[in-house]
């Protein structure tokens, strides 16, 4: 009985996994990379990359806040932490503007953030750049494409991975000695490992990635329950979603009457930042000032690590002090719902998210990314292996689709980040459109790779696009300290974000480079066995 | 034979959840009809999932097809009763 049931889970696993698997391949990537998408927007920034936190940096901090709040009555200040070397103010400006019919509302206009060298206190006029959100948005909502024509096509690649990996499950029969089986042998039995062991080590992972994934679509894939509730109001369901989510607690613990207008001084705000009931002040990682027409000017504070699963978003936690009386007014612990459910919901948002993740934490989610991508990589490889003797016998031009697809998609997406890196470095700073070329770049170089795939032997194919990922890889750091760096010294001085993106660019050097060896004497033994 | 299998597990298991994922917001009293849409959400990928497994079983897929019709055609009927009771 059991084996008849595992057959056509077989079957199911092989075919859901391969249809949809070179766009699951280019999902995790970008998915994975997403994990560090301010990182790698700041990398794409050289401007920035000068900018090194010092002793000085809380006071420039406080002395921007100040500047900023004469001209607006909402201030965000945001201090360097494991993520960005620079302090980032934002002041907000509310317009009163008129609606049709005559009634006077009041309109927030988004002013962008200025960002300040932690050192020194310049202001940094950073680049435009699609930076860290153009692979972020590319893994949910693709490129070009309508948003919700987009979504659909990510979430039914996403339910083919749900089913992928629980038909894995069941067509396991020794998942946990799995995790120990690795034999690296150039066969269907050695790629199988190399298929089933990231798999399985990552499993809570990729099933919470996966299913979390689905839920974050939610609005295109199954709106059915709200419409049935809402109709086409769904405004209204998500307003009483938001409500539900942050439940009242917004809402100000102390009568308005008690609040005091008082000037805002560094010595009030000091005062306020090194209170005994805030945070320590080296985890201070924003502070907001409000201050409210004729009432009262408070300051939120919301720490570097963000102690909750349930923090994601705006739903940080955080401590609100009324700057003149110095009391604590409010304090936002999520989760600020008392509802299971949403609660429940939005752990799975978090998790996929990862925004209440320290930097080690975060670094675990990255490398289960990676395993993600071996997974989706492996098994894409695994079905070549698997149909390789069949094909010699009958060629299939299904063999040889999914070959080159396979090649096109794997070698190409990595060519495609080093030039999108690349290409940031080389387009004209004040280009208008470069954002936009930085983005064709990208494209253009994955075309590329699939065009040289359908053109050429496949292993000779593989060899020299992965000897090419390997050489665009390499000369990242060498093209970044060309153009970056003014001295030599810099190297050692700037932040350690930046030593990061270099030391990754080595690895992803040597991985493909290892990778290209083994093809290399894959294409040895071939020559050899003609001979 | 594995196509038809394949509409069947895909359209029409996303059919069946569509149908499930409505009933069950009438059915589930919680406090909120939030909550019950939330979970309502939460549960359908899991009854696609089932009844994609389910579709590639050794189940005859006649079977299936009629099981599926009753089921969706009940369902059906459940959500306009309530849903029609409820004054949406």
């Amino acid at each position: 009985m059991a084996r008849e049931f595992r057959k056509p889970m077989t079957w199911l696993h092989t075919w859901s996994g391969v249809i949809v698997g070179w766009l699951l391949f280019a999902i995790f990537v970008t998915g994975t990379s997403s994990y560090y998408r301010g990182e790698i927007t700041l990398w794409m920034q050289p401007e920035t990359h000068k900018s090194v936190v010092s002793e000085n940096t809380f006071d420039i901090a406080l002395e921007k806040a100040l500047k900023a709040s004469q001209k607006s009555k909402n201030v965000t200040v945001t201090l360097p932490n494991s993520r960005t070397n620079m302090i980032a103010v934002k002041a907000e400006m509310q317009n009163k503007s008129n609606t049709k019919n005559g009634n006077q509302r009041q309109k927030r206009k988004r002013i962008p953030s200025l960002y300040y060298d932690a050192n020194t206190g310049e202001l940094i006029t950073p680049r435009e750049t699609a930076g860290g959100n153009f692979l972020y948005r590319f893994h949910f909502e693709l490129y070009n494409i309508p948003r919700k024509v987009a979504h659909w096509i990510v979430g039914i690649a996403t339910m083919s991975m749900l089913v992928a990996i629980i038909t894995g499950i069941i067509i396991h029969t020794r998942i946990f000695k799995d995790i120990f089986t690795f034999r690296s042998k150039d066969n269907t039995r050695g790629w199988m490992d190399a298929h089933i062991l990231p798999g399985v080590a990552t499993l809570p992972f990729l099933i919470m990635i996966t299913y979390s994934g689905l839920l974050l679509l939610n609005s295109a894939l199954m709106p059915w329950g709200a419409k049935a509730h809402y109709g086409d109001d769904i405004r209204a369901y998500k307003q009483e979603f938001r409500t539900l989510y942050t439940n009242g607690v917004d809402k100000p613990s102390i009568p308005q009457s008690r609040a005091t207008k008082t000037d805002l001084t560094k010595e009030q705000l000091l005062k306020v930042l090194y209170h005994k009931d805030s945070f320590d002040v080296k985890n201070i990682g924003r502070f907001i000032i409000t201050q409210k027409n004729n009432e009262s000017t408070t300051v939120e504070i919301i720490p570097k690590e963000a102690a909750s699963i349930f923090s994601f978003k705006g739903l940080k936690e955080s401590k609100t002090f009324d700057l003149y009386t110095l009391e604590q007014i409010n304090m936002k612990n999520p989760p600020l719902s008392n509802s299971t459910i949403v609660n429940v919901n939005s752990a799975f948002i978090s998790l996929h998210m990862a925004h209440f993740a320290d930097s080690t934490l975060r670094f675990f989610f990255f490398i289960a990314g990676v395993f993600g991508i071996i997974l989706s990589g492996t098994g894409l490889v695994l079905w070549i292996e698997k149909r390789k003797k069949k094909n010699l016998e009958k060629k299939s031009f299904g063999f040889y689709l999914v070959e080159k697809l396979n090649l096109g998609t794997m070698s190409g997406i990595f060519i495609a980040i080093a030039v999108y890196f690349i290409a940031n470095r080389f387009i004209g700073v004040d280009e208008l459109m470069r954002k936009e070329y930085e983005i064709n770049a990208f494209f253009i170089a994955w075309l590329f790779s699939y065009i040289h795939a359908f053109f050429r032997d496949t292993l000779s194919a593989w060899r020299e696009q992965l000897l090419i990922a390997v050489a665009l890889f390499i000369s990242l750091p060498l093209i970044n300290a060309t153009i970056v760096f003014d001295s030599l010294s810099e190297f050692y001085t700037r932040d350690s974000i930046f030593i990061y993106f270099d030391i990754f660019f080595v690895v992803m050097a040597v991985v493909l480079a290892f990778i290209a060896s083994i093809v290399n004497k894959k294409i040895k033994a071939k020559d050899l066995k003609k001979c | 034979m594995k196509i038809l299998r394949f509409l069947t597990a895909s359209i029409g298991g996303y059919i069946l959840t569509a149908f499930m994922s409505v009933s069950l917001t009438l059915m589930f009293t919680f406090t909120t009809t939030i909550e019950s849409i939330v979970l309502a959400n939460m549960l359908s990928y899991t009854i696609w999932l089932l009844f994609i497994l389910y579709s590639f079983s050794d189940v005859d897929l006649k079977k299936i097809l009629i099981q599926l019709l009753v089921v969706c055609f009940i369902l059906y009927g459940f959500n306009t009763y309530f849903l029609s009771i409820e004054g949406v």
